[in-house]
């Protein structure tokens, strides 16, 4: 392959920087309807526009079809950068986060659906900012389904074939992507649609309904109280859990869900696995909660099925502070930082096809072990993966814990105590958002070092993009490509 | 020799096998598991392995007398639990006189192997009750499986007032596991194809030396573990121990145990002991097969064992590390934090677990060091638990393979250890042990926390447990004890011993469904 082509990245990152623009634009009416000042978007909608003209003339005369595998790679690492950055524009021209490494870890924040804060009272915020907060999530939301389902299969990337082992979807995603893509994205607003209009029944008014949506559906975790969802309705807290449940679920699902196509759905292992999770771990934290005594049936039920489904689907909302559970609930929620939901979600994390793989390797260990020469095939719905899969799904999880123990090991060299650091890295690293210590549910990251919040926008990027694509670029074989 | 998945093909070594005769230690402890066969579990042949064990148990108490001669202490303690336990191996005997070892199958040898550890904790109770030490039954387990399996934790709030002959009795617990353990991993669970195991026999050319004559490869580990016992002894004595001191903390040392006879461990010993305590450490973390190719002065197999570097540069790096810290933090002097440092990591990545200094006063950055070298392990084919250097260095290899396929999809790539390439079979399998391991520290640590002890303690004693560290962090520290535990924990603490100690698999293969299936 050749050098690397300037050119082709600058055109792609050019479009991004006009959808950008574009999503500035939208809260100008929001600043309207409350008549706020609309000054902060249209700078920054300008400044993003021109920016974007600058790039889109340099790279005029270039083809876009011609990328290579390389030019990709850094295109999706630098997207999701220019992204965050441009981001922090309404936050600085607003005045409401004036730090430019504040604003970057909020914004790397909303667009990797982490929901991580460095705001102290959000309540405090101007409607329009809030509403920006929780687009960015709906838009990473986006970014994340187009990325996972269309962009890294055709990239090869081998953590990513479980996508290409449903080999039908494929076939079908190759000669009509656009089709695909418009099908996905109807999905994602029609659950967003569907959402906002429940919880508009309830108890909350259209502004927080939609808010909460897009944070919801991009399983983000951006709220616009600072007590999370504790002073809403059960009601209102239920559907939120039911909706972080259902945008757990891999929008290849819903995809045939639309086309019909029902046995492909029964066949998904990792739905029936990622169900199963929620259920037995929920049904745990519900039965602690009610051992412990102070609590009625209801209450805690919904208090743990809600704290583990939010936990597991990697959105971060609290419906109360899990600090002060006891410390085996507490562990199980550090454990579950983990987790993650299904692929093809706008879940992070490691997710639970690999970790069915996983658990399906160390179910074939010992029965090798037993039988050495039995010849067996490890599968995932109810297809063969293959050893280089395989092997590369087992690396991504071993890497996955090695980075979160040297993440914390700098985080903790930093002075912060151990638990916080070691909370709060497994909750950026999973694009989670709370976590435990000085970072628990009804704090923020606002008081940690600078350095370490530098750590930590990188550290979502890094989750966001699979681990792997960021660090390919940093690698000697990347450069001798 | 071997068939594509790196399997003896075992038929062709029933003749060896045929062969030999059960009469030494070291025929009980060779290859004869090597006739494969699947039918169904034979009890007689365990317990004749068992009465052998037990024998050797006989043997340990026995070594004890002497000592408590010297001392003008009881013998009662050792001679009653000697008597007790050589009726029942000749009971057991008695029991399986038909039997022949000879046709031992996989399922009865990971039996053999998983109850041989069981039966050895249990009849090592005798000594402490007998003496009235321990007097509760559970506090004496605890401290007998961490005596054989060479973990270190303990029960006793105050070592220095044991009787002299208990305290010997305790060291020699370790130095017998140890010694075990030697002759396990490097001689029976390779045959046992525990996959895992398969980088000794990956060293294809111990592996040729050590099928044909077993028993000199048997005798010259002994050799060497008795060497550096014997020459740590004279270092020792030579600086401000007494000889008991010297042999107590030698057997520790060498079994990578982590038995005091000091409540505070190597605290109160001169910069000389604490020296040459972290360099019998070090010793002891290395493979006995370097010391295997040594003693036969083939310098060029030592310089290709990728592990022995890796593990040296771990070493280094940490203690490096860790000095760093606790310069830049403490006013100490240079050397101090140098030696503390260094002390502190040698000794929880040999899984030693003997301290200088209480690291819980260590800066966070430290601790957390501490408690993520309770995962490393040494190198195997040692007597140190844990994760291992092997395997990390797998992992560590595997990582960069990956990326260097995602940026060359193409490209044909292999993993090498020790100058062999692995199958990609042995990587899944090292994989899948390292996840078993992360897998059973995070729902032991869950069972701990439910019973109500804090999350820094549990995880840290389920770490220290099953990588047979030893001291931990929070309320069971290098300052503390396990004796606060509940009676529930303390037997989970003993399983997970024992498990670690049998290298994770073995005891869940006696749990899954396919081993007693067909």
């Amino acid at each position: 392959m050749k050098m690397i082509n300037p050119l082709i990245i600058a055109r792609i990152l050019s479009t991004i920087l006009l959808i950008e623009s574009l999503c500035f634009l939208v809260c100008i009416p929001v600043s309207l309807s409350y008549s706020e000042p609309s000054r902060p978007f249209l700078l920054s909608s300008a400044i993003t526009g021109s920016l974007c003209f600058i790039l889109r003339m340099l790279s005029l005369r270039t083809g876009i079809t011609k990328i290579s595998i390389r030019d990709s790679y850094i295109t999706v690492a630098l997207a999701w950068i220019i992204l965050s950055l441009a981001g922090t524009l309404p936050y600085i021209l607003s005045g409401t986060i004036s730090s430019l490494n504040d604003a970057f870890f909020e914004s790397a924040s909303g667009f990797t659906t982490t929901g991580a804060s460095v705001i102290t009272d959000v309540e405090i915020l101007p409607f329009s900012i809030l509403f920006w907060r929780s687009f960015t999530h709906w838009i990473g939301g986006i970014g994340i389904i187009v990325l996972v389902i269309i962009i890294l299969p055709a990239l090869k990337l081998t953590a990513h074939q479980l996508f290409s082992l449903e080999s039908s979807l494929k076939e079908k995603i190759q000669p009509k992507t656009k089709t695909v893509g418009a099908i996905l994205l109807m999905a994602y607003t029609g659950l967003t649609i569907i959402q906002i209009l429940l919880l508009w029944a309830g108890d909350m008014n259209l502004f927080e309904s939609v808010c909460l949506t897009f944070g919801t559906v991009a399983t983000g975790g951006f709220s616009v109280r600072n007590t999370g969802l504790i002073s809403y309705s059960p009601y209102s807290q239920y559907v939120i859990a039911i909706f972080m449940f259902l945008s757990g679920v891999s929008f290849v699902v819903y995809y045939y869900l639309i086309k019909r196509q029902f046995h492909k759905i029964r066949q998904n292992n990792e739905l029936v696995f990622y169900t199963a999770v929620v259920l037995i771990s929920g049904t745990v934290i519900s039965l602690m909660l009610l051992s412990a005594g102070d609590k009625e049936t209801e209450p805690a039920f919904r208090e743990g099925f809600f704290q583990v489904i939010s936990i597991i689907t990697t959105t971060g909302y609290t419906t109360v502070d899990y600090l002060t559970w006891p410390s085996a609930g507490l562990l199980i929620i550090f454990v579950l930082m983990f987790a993650g939901a299904c692929t093809g979600s706008t879940t992070g994390s490691i997710k639970m096809a690999r970790h069915l793989i996983v658990l399906k390797n160390i179910r074939l260990l010992f029965v090798r072990l037993i039988h050495p020469n039995a010849v067996i095939q490890l599968k995932m719905n109810g297809r063969p993966v293959s050893d280089r899969v395989n092997m590369s799904i087992l690396t991504f999880v071993l890497l996955y814990v090695v980075i979160f123990l040297s993440a914390t090991l700098i985080v903790v060299l930093t002075g912060v105590d151990t638990v916080t650091s070691a909370g709060a890295v497994a909750s950026t690293l999973g694009n989670v958002g709370p976590g435990l210590g000085a970072v628990g549910p009804m704090f923020n990251y606002n008081h940690l070092p600078e350095a370490d919040k530098l750590l930590f926008s990188l550290l979502m990027i890094i989750g966001r993009l699979e681990i792997n694509t960021l660090f390919i670029i940093f690698t000697g074989s990347f450069r001798k490509m | 020799m071997t068939n594509q998945q790196g399997f003896v093909r075992v038929d062709q070594h029933t003749d060896f096998c045929r062969k030999l005769k059960h009469n030494t230690i070291t025929d009980y402890l060779c290859p004869q598991f090597l006739g494969f066969d699947m039918r169904f579990i034979h009890p007689p042949a365990i317990i004749r392995i068992l009465s052998t064990n037990l024998l050797i148990e006989v043997f340990v108490f026995l070594i004890c007398v002497p000592v408590a001669l010297v001392y003008h202490e009881s013998t009662l303690p050792f001679i009653w639990p000697a008597i007790i336990t050589l009726s029942f191996s000749a009971a057991f005997f008695l029991l399986s006189r038909k039997s022949s070892v000879r046709k031992i199958n996989i399922r009865e040898g990971f039996l053999s192997v998983a109850m041989s550890w069981v039966i050895f904790s249990l009849f090592g109770t005798l000594p402490y009750i007998f003496s009235r030490t321990i007097p509760r039954f559970t506090d004496a387990l605890f401290e007998s499986t961490s005596g054989i399996t060479t973990t270190g934790s303990t029960v006793i709030a105050n070592v220095e007032a044991l009787p002299y002959s208990v305290n010997f009795y305790r060291a020699l617990t370790h130095w017998a596991g140890g010694l075990g353990i030697v002759l396990l991993v490097i001689i029976i669970l390779p045959e046992l194809g525990i996959s895992a195991h398969q980088l000794l026999r990956r060293e294809s050319s111990i592996r040729e030396k050590i099928v044909p004559k077993t028993k000199s490869v048997g005798f010259r580990l002994l050799f060497i573990y008795l060497a550096l016992t014997a020459l740590q002894i004279i270092l020792l004595s030579a600086g401000d121990m007494n000889l008991f001191e010297s042999i107590c903390h030698s057997f520790s040392t060498i079994a990578t145990g982590g038995f005091s006879i000091k409540n505070t461990s190597m605290m109160g010993y001169s910069p000389y002991s604490q020296y040459i305590m972290a360099i019998f450490m070090l010793f002891g973390g290395i493979s006995f097969v370097i010391y295997y190719h040594f003693i036969k002065l083939q310098f060029k197999k030592i310089g290709s064992n990728d592990e022995f570097w890796f593990y040296l540069a771990v070493i280094l790096l940490s203690g490096t590390v860790a000095t760093l810290i606790l310069y830049g933090t403490t006013s100490d002097p240079f050397e101090l934090s140098f030696r503390q440092g260094f002390f502190q990591t040698i000794s929880i990545i040999t899984t030693s677990g003997f301290t200088t200094t209480d690291y819980l006063n260590w800066p966070h950055a430290g601790t957390f060091l501490i408690f993520i070298l309770l995962f490393s392990g040494a190198s195997t084919g040692s007597t140190t638990g844990g994760i291992k250097m092997a395997r990390h260095l797998i992992l560590i290899k595997s990582i960069r393979n990956v990326f260097i396929r995602l940026s060359h999809p193409s490209a044909v790539t292999q993993i090498k250890l020790h100058g062999n390439t692995l199958s990609e079979k042995s990587i899944t399998s090292v994989f899948s042990f390292i996840l078993i391991y992360i897998f059973l520290f995070i729902s032991g640590t869950l069972l701990i926390t439910l019973t109500g002890t804090d999350p820094v303690t549990s995880a840290s004693a389920v770490a220290a447990s099953l990588g047979n560290t030893g001291p931990g962090l929070g309320t069971i520290g290098p300052m503390f004890t396990y004796s606060h535990m509940t009676d529930f924990n303390k037997i989970f603490f003993c399983i997970l011993m024992i498990t670690g100690r049998l290298e994770v698999n073995t005891l869940f293969i006696l749990l899954s469904r396919s081993f007693w299936k067909d």
